[in-house]
Parts: structure tokens; C-alpha cells; sequence
């Protein structure tokens, strides 16, 4: 069951890197498009 | 922005809900929770690849060079998830057939798939005149499309394989239960949004190199 939540907890925190880099992305390509 | 937001808390809810909401599937064992993610990363493989077939069409007929460059980041986003759905089937495949590899008609069918979009890539890199790379390769693209269906549906159907049975298969038949359907749509639901915003930063990225090229 550990071994799950381990997985679980990989997963999530990947997902949450790759979802703010795109954030960062849009905010930035937002930023330039303001220009 | 409000659904790009949406988009991220919907994953979050897909992930836990696929490890903790939905069962394993019988006789598969823990592992094949890969499907939330394997079988959607393959769709949205697909979906990339198609979009970029119907921008090269687009190109043929108008010689704007953004649906060239919507071809080929289409391309780009359909290889990426082409190559997660390989890597996350060959997990798969490591825990239940016991090797990450074995030429099975399914992994080969996608390894074909890939070398065609890799040639794709390798023939843009070739051609330094603008309009002519562009002419080429969305004529390519076209004719590679056209191997999707046989390399994703029809091929790994003809031959016996160890893949699992799909998810619609020759019976017609859903063979999930509810709760396992349920975050199984979901996550196809959410990888789509995933789709749809790499495609709209790509979409303004394209935008702003017009606008920079002008000035």
C-alpha cells in the first residue's frame, strides 16, 4: 500500500512541475503579447 | 485562463483518483493503473497527429506558412506523447510479460510510428528553403497520417498479441466497471485540456514571431 502513495505522490508533484512551467509560460508569452 | 486552471485541479483530481478511487483491474495487479495515462497519452498521440495532417492539407491549399508551422509543432506534440505512451506501456509491459521490450505487434506497430515522424523531422532539417521544406514536409505529413490507423488500430488487431484486449474492442464492448470508466474518461477528458493549451502557447508563440518577423 506504501508503495502506492510513493507512486501517487511522484506523480502528483510531476504533474504540478510540468502545470507551473506551463502557467510560467503562459504568463510570459502574455507578458510579450502585452508589449 | 480560468480553464487552463481548471485543467491543472482536474489532473490533480484524475492522479489521486486514479490511485485511490479506482480499482485494479482483475488480474493485472496495481500496474495497470498505467492505463489512466497510457491509453490517453496514445489518444492525444493520435489527436496531435491529425491535427497536424489537416494543418498540412491547409497549408497545401493556402501557402500561409503558419499552417506549416502549426504541422509541425503538431507533429512535435504527437511524437512526445507518442513516446510517453511507449515508455509508460513499456512499464507495462515490464511488470506483467516481464521486459520492457519484446517486439510485440503493438510495440512494434509504434516503433514504425515514431521512425516515421522521426523522418518527418530529419526531412525538415534537410530542406533550408523556407517554402520549399514547407511544401515537402506537409506532403509528408499528409502520407504519414495516412499510416496512423494502420499502425494504431488495424495492425496490432491482425496479429495475436499479449497487449490487453483495447478499451473498444472487436465485441464493442466497454470492459471496465464503473468506477475504473469513470476516471478513465476523465483523464482522456483532461489530457485533451493538456492538448488544447500546448496548443494555444504554441498557436501565440507562432503569433509573435509574425509580429517580430514584421517589425
Amino acid at each position: 500500500m506504501s508503495d502506492l502513495y510513493v507512486v501517487l505522490v511522484v506523480t502528483l508533484l510531476s504533474w504540478i512541475g510540468i502545470f507551473l512551467y506551463l502557467l510560467k509560460m503562459d504568463f510570459k508569452i502574455r507578458e510579450l503579447e502585452n508589449k | 485562463m480560468a480553464w487552463k486552471i481548471a485543467v491543472g485541479l482536474w489532473m490533480v483530481l484524475v492522479i489521486i483518483a486514479s490511485f485511490l478511487y479506482a480499482p485494479p483491474a482483475l488480474g493485472l495487479g496495481e500496474v495497470s493503473r498505467i492505463i489512466f495515462y497510457h491509453v490517453p497519452l496514445a489518444w492525444v498521440a493520435v489527436l496531435a497527429y491529425l491535427v497536424s495532417m489537416v494543418n498540412a492539407v491547409q497549408y497545401l491549399r493556402t501557402g500561409r506558412m503558419e499552417y506549416d508551422r502549426r504541422t509541425s509543432f503538431n507533429a512535435e506534440i504527437g511524437t512526445v506523447f507518442a513516446l510517453l505512451a511507449t515508455i509508460t506501456g513499456a512499464v507495462f509491459a515490464k511488470n506483467t510479460w516481464g521486459a520492457y521490450w519484446n517486439w510485440d505487434p503493438r510495440q512494434t506497430s509504434i516503433f514504425v510510428l515514431l521512425l516515421i515522424y522521426a523522418a518527418y523531422f530529419a526531412l525538415r532539417s534537410a530542406v533550408d528553403e523556407e517554402e520549399q521544406r514547407a511544401r515537402l514536409s506537409s506532403v509528408y505529413a499528409i502520407i504519414a497520417f495516412l499510416t496512423v490507423p494502420f499502425l494504431v488500430f488495424i495492425i496490432p488487431r491482425i496479429y495475436s498479441t499479449l497487449h490487453p484486449d483495447p478499451i473498444i474492442n472487436v465485441e464493442g464492448r466497454l470492459k471496465m466497471n464503473t468506477q475504473m470508466l469513470q476516471v478513465f474518461l476523465a483523464s482522456l477528458a483532461g489530457f485533451t485540456g493538456i492538448y488544447f493549451w500546448v496548443y494555444n502557447l504554441q498557436t501565440r508563440i507562432i503569433k509573435l514571431q509574425e509580429k517580430f518577423k514584421r517589425k
